[in-house]
């Protein structure tokens, strides 16, 4: 393994994330990686936390992506399982099983899952109502205490983090678990309606996402705070910017400024074109946008409204050519992204989402290898 | 103010109640139903997909709008029926086969609907099949919608489907959705391509030759 190769959180990837000039190389960032290709790259399945950060570290990332709050449950019960990525459901303690149970019971009718040909089962979101659309929803929800959650990986981790390598949770979501429990057309009828149950729904959230942002920033290992609010479709942003100023972005920057207070960066994921409040997250402080959604944006032209203290990750398409172009192609368009958006540094190699069951190996694989080949500054 | 300016005002605020009222006010005073539907709610509809392309309007006001006309059309659609008042085409609309997305689709059959377009809504998880028996029942327009780069692959079974039924020349099929691209439209042989509801519609009409 060489220098390049290694993992370098602080000399690399916080270097690029506080655009403090080029590193050594652009850095991998994944938001997740589809688990047969983890399994593939390392040679073996991977059956707990110490595999999951030897993929990450091995395959050239310089962090591992964790998880805590209120998504581990959510996304337990749309994936309608007992837990999340990297949790134990044994550890589950009564209230946060029985939570996970609430909105498992509630989705069943409606429970949404296709099966392809080749037997892949893919669980899809509720879009229409989701667990908790009344006053009555809201205060039947066995809310555990944030305290409850299972923050076992986020103890493990730290002993288990070779040299150079950093944990960054996907946690402080808010508006995502807004659409989520309420189902993505209610949350944004409720929204845009400004309704009681929305507004009592989005203090419940914030509050408990809050507490666990403060708990998670408590651990030793964790070295930033990625939050996961999906906020745009295609061509603009999901409801209006009014809305997400007023309701939304008062959680963010308390976030930002728990997560400052640590000394440590905040990142958003967030699909779709979300231009129009870029200036938005540059002032409450994001450090690093992802994924550069390239079904509606393009990086010079966020790059031009961010301004050079904002770090961009991502931007490859995962249609074309992660999705459905050759190992070739791939190398060639990521060769030409990395040309184009690295020099200067402040730039991520991401895919433009994340890499799911459907992206081939191989191509995962050649946009990782032009990466460490191409991403090598001063980039040619 | 007349009753058909308070229709059209109701749709674009999203008062269903208003809107319905409106529609009911314009019949007491004997605005006849086309020009209720060709001067009140199509123009509203219109004005909201105009709204949504400035970014004045977002998903949730087009929803709002778009059921607010429903409320109205409700009220003539047995009229328009009865009078003989043929619709501007037929769609038939759904999410391609293996993909339960269904927020997208549905903004654009709204859309359509409030373009004055007779709308059949597929549904999700389509079998190409289904897309071909729309054609048979005299579906004009097919809209197919996908989320992902894996179910995006399934959208030329319809057109090939379309194709050994021999109906591929008696239906244009428009096609949309996150992953999606004018590219991929053209190189999977569609016939048009939109990004969001409101080019929808412009490209539907266009498709179908009706300006």
């Amino acid at each position: 393994m060489t220098s390049l190769s290694r993992p370098s959180f602080e000399g690399r990837f916080l270097k690029a994330v506080y655009c403090q000039g080029e590193p050594d190389r652009v850095p991998l960032v994944e938001a997740g990686i589809d688990s047969q290709i983890k399994a593939r790259f390392l040679g073996r399945p991977l059956k707990g936390l110490a595999d999951e950060i030897a993929f990450w570290a091995s395959a050239g990332y310089d962090f591992i992506p964790l998880e805590s709050g209120l998504r581990t449950i959510i996304d337990a019960a749309i994936h309608h399982e007992k837990a999340g990525r990297f949790e134990n459901p044994e550890l589950d303690p009564p209230v946060v099983a029985a939570a996970k149970k609430f909105a498992i019971d509630r989705l069943t009718p409606q429970h949404l899952t296709t099966v392809a040909e080749d037997g892949t089962r893919r669980t899809w979101a509720p879009e229409g109502r989701g667990f908790i659309t009344t006053m009555e929803d809201l205060e039947a929800f066995p809310w555990p205490d944030p305290r409850d959650l299972d923050y076992s990986a986020f103890r493990a981790v730290r002993s288990l983090l070779p040299d150079g390598m950093g944990a960054i949770p996907f946690t402080g979501a808010i508006f995502s678990c807004l659409m989520l429990m309420l189902g993505i057309e209610e949350c944004l009828m409720q929204m845009a309606l400004e309704s009681d149950l929305f507004a009592a729904l989005l203090r419940r959230v914030g509050e408990f996402q809050l507490k666990v942002v403060e708990i998670t920033l408590g651990f030793e290992a964790v070295g930033g705070i990625w939050i996961n609010d999906d906020m745009g479709h295609k061509t603009a942003l999901l409801a209006s910017p009014r809305l997400f100023r007023k309701h939304i972005f008062p959680y963010y920057r308390e976030i930002k400024h728990l997560a400052e207070s640590r000394g440590v960066p905040l990142l958003l994921h967030s699909d779709g074109r979300i231009t129009e409040i870029v200036p938005d997250l540059c002032k409450i402080g994001f450090n690093a946008i992802h994924p550069i959604d390239p079904n509606g944006m393009t990086l010079a032209e966020t790059r031009a409204i961010a301004g050079p203290r904002m770090c961009l990750i991502g931007n490859l398409s995962l249609a074309f050519p992660l999705g459905t172009g050759s190992p070739e192609e791939v190398a060639r368009e990521t060769a030409a992204l990395l040309r184009s958006a690295a020099p200067g540094g402040g730039y991520c190699l991401s895919s433009g989402n994340s890499i799911p069951d459907y992206v081939p190996y191989e191509n995962w694989l050649a946009m990782r290898d032009t990466a460490l080949r191409v991403g090598v500054y001063p980039i040619a | 103010m007349t009753a058909l300016d308070d229709t059209y005002s109701a749709v674009l605020e999203g008062n269903a109640e208003v809107a319905r009222k409106g529609v009911e006010a314009c019949l007491a005073a004997g605005v006849i139903p086309e020009s209720i539907l060709h001067q009140g709610l199509i123009p509203a509809m219109r004005e909201v997909g105009a709204r949504f392309e400035r970014q004045e309007y977002y998903v949730p006001e087009m929803l709002i709008a778009a059921r607010a006309m429903q409320a109205g059309l409700n009220v003539i659609r047995p009229l328009l029926a009865a009078g003989g008042v043929q619709a501007v085409a037929r769609v038939a609309i759904g999410t391609v086969q293996g993909d339960l997305h269904d927020i997208g689709k549905n903004l654009v059959a709204m859309m359509l609907e409030g373009a004055g377009f007779e709308v059949t809504d597929l549904g999700t998880d389509v079998q190409p099949q289904k897309f071909v028996e729309a054609v048979r029942s005299g579906a004009q327009l097919i809209g197919i919608s996908a989320l992902l780069t894996t179910t995006m692959t399934k959208m030329p079974a319809v057109l090939e489907a379309l194709k050994s039924a021999g109906l591929r020349d008696q239906a244009r099929v428009i096609v949309g959705g996150a992953p999606l691209t004018q590219e991929f439209a053209e190189k999977i042989g569609a016939d048009g391509y939109a990004p969001d509801a409101s080019q929808a519609v412009t490209v539907s009409r266009s498709l179908l030759g009706l300006g």
